[in-house]
């Protein structure tokens, strides 16, 4: 989890979707939230952390416009799988 | 998000179909570019809403809202002459679906009471049936839809064949061993479209355009 530290020194900034690929067990919230033009999405870095809380909650008003992100490591590494 | 008006998805090294480019606005809030798994096995798309990094503290003032109004349309089911079994019969389906993990034995898994909020406020198995609208499957316009929420559960987005069956759909595994799924919304059946489905699968010559584009 050492970079979580730098991704909320990012918080209020204009970021992409795309630049968190990478990131895991991570929970972000991009608020403001419009498609480009490539496909990707572009919007204000609201939230980081690894729990949701109060603050994750307060970004989820009617007329919102989120990109939430959550790359479950496990699960992309195909270590576990959710009966569907 | 491609210009093509059709879905070409490569299975990944987990056997699975994902989508990470649909947006649609549900409970008031437009989501964006969301991750999804393609399920032809799953007969209603569903979607664990905390999976959209709602907590569990937050949606569930969503979930009382749904469960008071389902016990109370069942209840007017009833006043109105309906045995309770045809009451839930008639919200079945209209305003909720059950679903039962593999855990839970089939049959033998426990009954809600539908007429009890806390005991449906209880039940991961439920979920209500809301309007998605805006939806929009990388590039591709959905017509708005009724889709289900389950407020408990924090798997895979799921798009199921309530979807799918109103698409054109080809999966196979092509010449370099890689397994592709090939969609278009039948509605929406373009050039583009059976231009890739004879480049990947060498079929559209084979396909009557007229019957695919009906």
């Amino acid at each position: 989890m050492s970079n979580i530290n730098s991704l909320r020194c990012m918080l209020g900034q204009k970021v992409k979707k795309s630049q968190f690929k990478d990131v895991f067990d991570i929970r972000i919230i991009i608020t403001d939230a419009q498609k480009t033009a490539d496909g990707d999405t572009e919007g204000i870095l609201s939230f980081v952390g690894t729990e949701l809380n109060s603050e994750s909650e307060k970004l989820f008003k009617p007329g919102a416009s989120i990109c939430p992100i959550y790359n479950e490591k496990e699960y992309v590494d195909g270590d576990i799988m959710y009966d569907e | 998000m491609t210009n093509n008006k059709f879905i070409k998805i490569m299975l990944n090294s987990n056997n699975e179909f994902r989508l990470d480019n649909v947006t649609m606005s549900i409970l008031g809030m437009s989501f964006q570019n969301v991750n999804v798994k393609i399920d032809t096995g799953c007969p209603y798309s569903t979607i664990p809403i905390q999976r959209l990094n709602m907590s569990a503290s937050q949606v569930g003032p969503y979930k009382r809202n749904d469960a008071n109004k389902l016990v109370s349309d069942i209840r007017h089911h009833m006043d109105n002459g309906y045995t309770i079994k045809q009451a839930i019969q008639k919200e079945l389906k209209s305003s909720f679906k059950l679903s039962y993990g593999i855990e839970s034995g089939g049959r033998k898994h426990r009954q809600i009471n539908l007429l009890n909020t806390q005991d449906i406020m209880d039940a991961s198995e439920i979920s209500f049936k809301h309007k998605a609208i805006n939806i929009d499957f990388d590039g591709i316009d959905i017509p708005d839809r009724e889709i289900y929420i389950n407020y408990d559960r924090t798997g895979n987005i799921l798009i199921g064949m309530d979807i799918l069956k109103d698409w054109n759909i080809h999966i196979g595994t092509i010449d370099i061993g890689e397994t592709i799924f090939l969609a278009c919304p039948r509605d929406q059946i373009n050039d583009g479209y059976l231009r890739e489905l004879e480049n990947t699968f060498h079929i559209a010559s084979n396909i009557n355009a007229l019957i695919v584009r009906q």
